[in-house]
């Protein structure tokens, strides 16, 4: 019992503090988090979001993405197949609470076309998640320098406070 | 029942130290075969077939134009790319700035090269604003058409345009993403993978200087 008590104790405070942590809580669980993208050069009307999905509730699946600062936003995947880097959009993405789904470098980005203006460092943007059953959750991009290293994982939000 | 709960708990508890152990092992052995492809998959990110590498003559910000003759006597780091590549070039050139840094002295030795698989869109003073925002040593070049299009052919690299909206600059290019150290001398040394952390890639490069 007393274990339990304990152990309650422990997932209210854990549950609490990453509620409080969280950018973006929804009802269903699923949470987004550390949203960076790069500076683009003058002429780009391109850019790459990358963000970490985390899902403490039931399975759900990313569907589509939404920005107001272009034209276009999907979920694309990078892949090295026979030395060349190739990116294609992919339909959805699934997310469960096993693990979350890190959008980083050569792997999963949020690809927006048609972007309104480039980016500059240091601006903050929103974008719209939509899942299939957590409906739209909504963060802010934080731009980094172009030639920044990527955010480590819970560095740039000021979260880190009291761990 | 209170009993059974508790031998429940016990098991439970054991089994999952078995499993743990388990995990542990597979983990490990994952990460020992992970680490001997790496080390066995590196040189040959892409087939080596033929002489890879050559004469080339492009041109940088400032509108000086170069020549592979230019940089004899040192080693070049040789990057196919484009700026408005969103993803892939971006992060290689970060790893590579970080991969200077990490060599310190010895980066002297050597002279990387971002040179545009989009001559169409980046023009050279494009090249050189975008390779400054990573590393003030590593040279953007740029050319013409066919200037280009001879260097991906001596590099043996691929750069297929992919249609991303109707507009004419609307495209993305699926590119060879590999880096080529080439030696003093002009000729190739080794491929490096192109998706190295900045670490990773000092160690690559350490390995082949002399």
């Amino acid at each position: 019992m007393e274990f339990r008590a304990l152990a309650l104790t422990v997932i209210l405070a854990v549950g609490w503090s990453s509620a409080a942590l969280a950018a973006d809580p929804s009802p269903s669980g699923i949470t987004v988090t550390d949203a960076w993208s790069r500076a683009t050069p003058p002429s780009a009307t391109t850019a790459a979001i990358y963000f970490t999905i985390t899902d403490t509730g039931a399975p759900d699946s990313l569907i589509s993405v939404s920005t107001p600062i272009a034209a276009s936003a999907a979920a694309h995947q990078s892949q090295m197949v026979n030395g060349m880097m190739q990116m294609r959009p992919v339909d959805s993405v699934a997310v469960d609470s096993h693990a979350p789904v890190k959008f980083a470098p050569n792997g999963y980005h949020v690809m927006l076309e048609g972007l309104k203006q480039p980016l500059k460092a240091g601006d903050h943007f929103p974008v719209t998640l939509n899942f299939t059953h957590a409906g739209a959750v909504t963060t802010t991009v934080t731009v980094q320098a172009l030639g920044a290293a990527p955010p480590m994982a819970g560095m740039d939000m000021g979260h880190m406070g009291h761990m | 029942m209170p009993t059974t709960t508790t031998r429940k708990a016990d098991h439970s508890g054991r089994r999952r130290t078995v499993f743990a152990l388990l995990f542990a092992a597979v983990a490990l052995c994952l990460v020992a075969a992970g680490a001997a492809l790496w080390v066995a998959s590196a040189p040959a990110a892409a087939p080596v077939t033929g002489t890879i590498g050559g004469p080339f003559r492009l041109e940088e910000g400032n509108g000086k134009v170069v020549t592979d003759e230019d940089f004899r006597g040192k080693y070049l780091l040789v990057y196919f790319g484009y700026t408005l590549c969103p993803d892939a070039c971006p992060t290689t050139l970060q790893s590579v700035a970080v991969a200077l840094g990490d060599l310190g002295a010895k980066a002297q030795e050597l002279q990387p090269l971002f040179i545009t698989v989009d001559p169409k869109r980046d023009t050279p003073a494009a090249m050189a604003r975008y390779t400054a925002a990573f590393s003030p040593q590593i040279i953007g070049l740029s050319g013409d058409a066919s200037d280009i299009s001879a260097v991906e052919k001596e590099y043996k690299v691929q750069a297929i345009i992919t249609k991303t909206g109707p507009g004419p600059d609307d495209y993305a290019i699926d590119h060879s993403s590999v880096l080529y150290l080439m030696g003093p001398d002009g000729k190739f040394v080794a491929l490096l993978r192109a998706d190295a952390t900045g670490p990773e890639l000092a160690q690559a490069i350490l390995h082949h200087l002399s």
